[in-house]
Parts: structure tokens; sequence; C-alpha cells
């Protein structure tokens, strides 16, 4: 009777701190996904930082505004003989 | 083979052509070819041809700034760096093309992996220097196509008389 006293206690205390445990897991789950998106957002927005200073477009529309601007200048300056 | 043109152009006020006569030269100044184009004709005085056509404006880019607009079309890198070469500081662009794979071309040697046009304006003055075009081949040696360096460029108010001579021969 003893026994079976003790085995009901175990098995109650099973039932209580089982879900326990598998709450605090699933904390601990949810905190390291937490941990893995935020660094996966930083990570995202250091490579998007890093994108938008090489932007193909930007990078063609600069180059396209200073080989106009080096012909404006010769074309202002540097035309010999003109009358 | 090395040559030099002279090429006149008569703007209109939009600076698109209205006439142009170019004389080509070998470099002992013995005319090799001659062409004009006036009133929407272009003729070649040397091979005897002439047809009808109209003319664009003249771009002072070698067509560059359309090349570049368009890269992304033609999967062409665009690059820039300064250049100084014996004193003078240029500014060079460049649009490069890799070839999906090593390839051979006629003349070549050694795979051809990219081609590369470059065009170069002089720092200070904004002066058009020279455009060229070059292969890369595998081994990273480039071989020079084709390069037009630009001696004179001037503005006068008229052009000589065999100059004028070619334009208005009937």
């Amino acid at each position: 009777m003893h026994k079976m006293k003790t085995l009901l206690w175990i098995l109650g205390l099973s039932l209580i701190l089982l879900p326990l445990m598998a709450f605090q897991e699933k904390q601990a789950t949810l905190a390291a996904q937490v941990d893995t998106v935020l660094s996966n957002l930083i990570r995202q927005n250091v490579a998007n930082q890093a994108n938008s200073e090489e932007d193909p477009i930007a990078q063609q529309e600069t180059f396209v505004d200073e080989i106009q601007s080096l012909i404006a200048k010769w074309q202002g300056s540097s035309l010999v003989g003109e009358g | 083979m090395d040559y030099v043109i002279d090429t006149w152009y008569h703007l209109g006020n939009d600076g698109k052509l209205v006439a142009l006569a170019a004389l080509m030269k070998d470099t002992d100044e013995n005319i090799v070819q001659i062409s004009t184009f006036s009133n929407g004709l272009w003729r070649n005085f040397t091979l005897g041809e002439e047809w009808a056509g109209g003319a664009d404006s003249v771009n002072l880019d070698y067509g560059f700034i359309k090349d570049i607009t368009n890269s992304d079309l033609y999967g062409s890198v665009v690059s820039r760096e300064d250049k100084e070469i014996n004193g003078n500081r240029m500014i060079v662009f460049s649009l490069t093309d890799v070839f999906k794979q090593p390839t051979v071309i006629a003349g070549y040697d050694t795979p051809i992996i990219e081609g590369v046009r470059r065009i170069a304006f002089e720092e200070q003055t904004g002066a058009i220097l020279f455009v060229e075009r070059i292969l890369r081949d595998e081994n990273g040696k480039e071989r020079l196509v084709e390069r037009i360096e630009f001696l004179l460029i001037e503005k006068l108010p008229s052009p000589p008389p065999d100059i004028l001579g070619y334009l208005l021969e009937p």
C-alpha cells in the first residue's frame, strides 16, 4: 500500500512537472527562434545596406551624370578656334 | 593598320548633323578614302557609291551613355577608375562583357573570356582622350582590337576650301 502511494505521488508529480518542463523547453526553443530571426534580420539589414551602396542602377546613373558633366565641361571651356 | 580620319561636322542648332566630310588618311598623309553627307545623301567618293539616309545627333560620348544605361539588359559590368598616364590624369569608364565560357576566336591562340570597351576623359578639361575595345584571354592578357585616339577637336567658323569642295560636288 505504501509502495502504491509512493508510485501515485511520483506519477502525479510527473504529470505536473512534465508539462512545466515541456513549457520551459518550448520557451527556450521560442527564445532561440527569436534570436535566430533577429540575427537573420540584422544580417539581412547589413546585406541590404551593402547592396544599396553598390546598387547597379544608382551606379549607372552616377557614371552617366559624370560623363555628361565631363562632356559639358569640355564643350564649355576647351573648344578652341571658335569663330 | 593605323590611319587618321579628319572629320568635319556641320551641326544645326539642335546638335543634329547637317553635313559631314570625312577624309581617311594613312600615316603618310595619303588619302585612303573620302566620304560625305549632305542634303540627305551619303557619298563615298573612293568607292563611287551613294545612298539616301538620315543622320542622328553627333554623340560625343561614343554611345557609352546609352550602353551604360542599357548595361543591365546586356549583362555588361560597368566600372570607373582614375588613372594617370605620362602625368595626364584621366577618368576611364569600362563596360565589360563576360563570356559564358572561354571562347576560341580566330586569330587568338588563347581562349577569350571577356570583351571590354573603354572611354577615357581628361580629368582637368573633360576632353575625350580615347575609345578602345579589347579582348581579355583566360591568362588575363589584354588583346587590343581597336583604339581611337582623339588628336584634335576644334570648332571653326567654316571648313577649309577643299572640304567645302567635296560637300558642294554635284
